[in-house]
């Protein structure tokens, strides 16, 4: 795991810590607007503001103690990040027009794409057997009101 | 006691109805289901399960999904035993003499003690809070604004330096959530904070959301990316071979007790989960061993010990959750956000204010551990064909369970387009080794801190010497200081004892 010549940002450690610091620097800053108030009576800016310097605080803490620590960070898996996000954005977009049934069976369909080697018949056969399921649970056994087919 | 006696047989006419035995029925299979199952862990099942629960009778919610939490830890020792591969994280020391067991032919003993210890470890603790549970909501009556504070805010500390991993990062992940926390419009003044607009998240960012994300989606991406094993051997075991010896039995009755004793401690404080519990358990029984070169090869002691520990914790946890309000771990913050969605506040009033689900909830505690004690035996075969099922047919369900299961609370899209985003941040929060549970106990507790700290101030006309007046919170602060400082002398490398961890 290990490795010597990991370049500085892509030390695990130092990049946790850089990125735990840019989140709070994001946090003061959107928050610098919102009124701090005083001990007495802290208005709503004044955790927003401090959590964000506890957390620059923390990052940089993060990175100075890895910082001799040489482990890589490994690759994120890209295929997998956009085939699931992919999968649920899709179904967000198409249930409320479509209908859930349409709706999961592409899910599934994005979704499969994630694992590296799909096969058409196993897919569509989950891809019809999730959406029969999930829909009779929600809609027929717990009466959720949502949309079932396109016409619906 | 007599009213303790009698508080728990109210618990169990509630707890023994129709409605509620099939829901604690339901909610414990489903546990040891999804325990056997390595790659999904009891936390992304019980948010998965919550949108469920909105329909329901909040006791009969709360039966199913503590049912949930305490049937993956029985469900977790079969793949642990049979085949070295833990089903939750809290089971993986079982492996460490459990499958040496197995390999020596004694499956069926490891399998059948485990579940007689989990199931006496889970009873003991249940003593233990029926008892407890009333004079710690006593004493947290007393409690004004300024020691919740400062409880709250020592069993955060606690939750990030006492869990594996790096302190700053996990004190890091608190601070995240309690940043989270302030999402939405703002109590006191009315002002939104940090919703850019975008109006679903003018009440907040819903606790089912963040933990559908992080929980849900971005263990999925780190299984897909790790390539989760895709099918696994298989193991026979009769029913014959799981007697165990009289030898056995003289060799587990120690383990169980102090086994049960670390778990019901571990289980009450903030910070160590049934994970922590059972791996404790284990180190204790090899130092008291007469013979600690046989742990790891088989020995009985290192599978009772762990098991009856995990079981104890995973009960115990419940005290701090329902009586001060102050969750110690990831599944008791979502536990408590569950309640809370059903506009109950745990804490010390609940007891008083709901007694039919205070007490109806611990009795199912005991009918969920017999069901399990009954069921678990008999289905082993049938866990054995769970096992079989891919995960490449699994996690496509769970994606449309997420879906639904967030769609269905307000017919809101948007609500998914959070999901995703949470998931991208729990999957570079497992790459970058940033603990979540921290973060979800700041996000359930940051409302709260917030309030109090805000009351505290104004009842001390700003003056933050307040804190330090009353004994109690005091006390918290100093425990709070105490616990940073000695983190910081005992951090050196000894972590790669503990397998890693994602959720559960």
């Amino acid at each position: 795991m290990s490795d010597r010549s990991a370049p500085f940002l892509g030390q695990r450690d130092v990049l946790c810590g850089l990125t735990v610091s840019i989140v709070g620097l994001a946090a003061c800053f959107e928050a610098w607007d919102y009124s701090f108030g005083s001990l007495a009576r802290p208005g709503p800016g004044f955790l927003p503001v401090s959590y964000g310097m506890i957390l620059i605080a923390l990052g940089l803490a993060i990175a100075y103690v890895g910082r001799n620590v040489q482990t890589r960070v490994e690759k994120p898996a890209y295929v997998p990040v956009f085939a699931i996000s992919g999968a649920l954005l899709s179904w967000a977009w198409l249930a409320p027009r479509a209908g859930i049934v349409l709706a999961t069976v592409l899910l599934v369909v994005i979704a499969a794409l994630a694992n590296g080697r799909p096969k058409p018949t196993e897919i569509g056969l989950i891809a019809i057997f999730t959406s029969a399921i999930t829909t009779a649970i929600f809609v027929g056994v717990l009466g959720v009101p949502l949309p079932v087919w396109p016409w619906s | 006691m007599i009213d303790a006696f009698s508080d728990l047989a109210n618990g169990f006419s509630v707890a023994l109805t129709p409605e509620a035995l099939g829901f604690c029925l339901l909610g414990a299979t489903i546990g040891m289901f999804i325990g056997v199952l390595p790659g999904i862990g009891a936390l992304a099942t019980i948010s998965i399960l919550l949108p469920f629960t909105f329909g329901l009778d909040p006791t009969h919610g709360m039966i199913m999904l503590a049912g949930v939490f305490y049937g993956a830890q029985y469900g977790g020792s079969v793949a642990s035993i049979l085949l070295n591969l833990p089903g939750t994280a809290s089971t993986a020391v079982t492996a460490l003499d459990g499958y040496p067991m197995t390999q020596n032919g004694r499956a069926g003993v490891a399998l059948f003690l485990t579940t007689i210890v989990s199931f006496l470890g889970g009873s003991a603790a249940i003593l233990m809070m029926t008892f407890l549970a009333p004079s710690v909501a006593n004493l947290a009556r007393e409690f004004g604004s300024t020691e919740y504070f400062s409880i709250m805010l020592l069993a955060l500390v606690a939750a990030a330096t006492l869990a594996p991993g790096s302190m700053i990062k996990g004190l890091a992940m608190v601070v995240f959530g309690l940043l989270l926390g302030t999402v939405g419009t703002d109590v006191t003044s009315g002002s939104f904070r940090f919703t850019f607009g975008v109006s679903s998240v003018a009440d907040g960012v819903s606790l089912v959301i963040v933990v559908m994300g992080i929980f849900g989606m971005g263990e999925i991406l780190s299984n897909l990316g790790n390539g989760a094993p895709d099918r696994v051997p298989q193991a026979r075991v009769s029913l014959r071979s799981m007697i165990p010896t009289r030898d056995d039995m003289r060799r587990s009755a120690g383990p169980t007790l102090r086994g049960s004793l670390t778990g019901i401690v571990t289980g009450i404080l903030p910070g160590l989960g049934p994970q922590v519990a059972a791996f404790v358990a284990y180190a204790i029984e090899k130092r008291v061993s007469k013979r600690p070169d046989a742990f790891g090869k088989g020995a009985v002691e290192g599978v009772v010990a762990p098991e009856a520990a995990n079981n104890a914790s995973v009960q115990a946890a419940f005290i701090p959750t329902l009586t001060l309000g102050i969750p110690g771990d990831a599944v008791m913050a979502v536990m408590m956000g569950a309640l809370m969605l059903h506009g109950i506040l745990p804490g010390p009033s609940l007891i008083a204010n709901e007694p039919d689900l205070f007490w109806g909830l611990i009795a199912s505690f005991w009918v969920g551990n017999v069901i399990l004690l009954v069921l678990n035996i008999p289905l082993i075969g049938l866990w054995l064909n769970v096992l079989r099922v891919p995960y490449r047919i699994l996690y496509p369900v769970i994606i449309a369970l997420i879906c639904l299961g967030v769609f269905s609370l307000r017919n809101n899209p948007v609500d998914i387009a959070l999901v995703v985003i949470f998931g991208l941040v729990g999957y570079g929060m497992i790459l970058l080794r940033l603990p979540a549970a921290p973060l979800l106990l700041g996000l359930v507790l940051g409302p709260l801190i917030e309030e109090h700290l805000q009351r505290a101030l104004i009842i001390g006309r700003g003056d933050p010497m307040v804190f330090l007046e009353s004994p109690i919170s005091l006390l918290s602060l100093l425990a709070s200081v105490v616990l940073i400082g000695l983190s910081f002398r005992r951090r050196r490398p000894s972590a790669a004892v503990r397998p890693p961890q994602i959720g559960d």
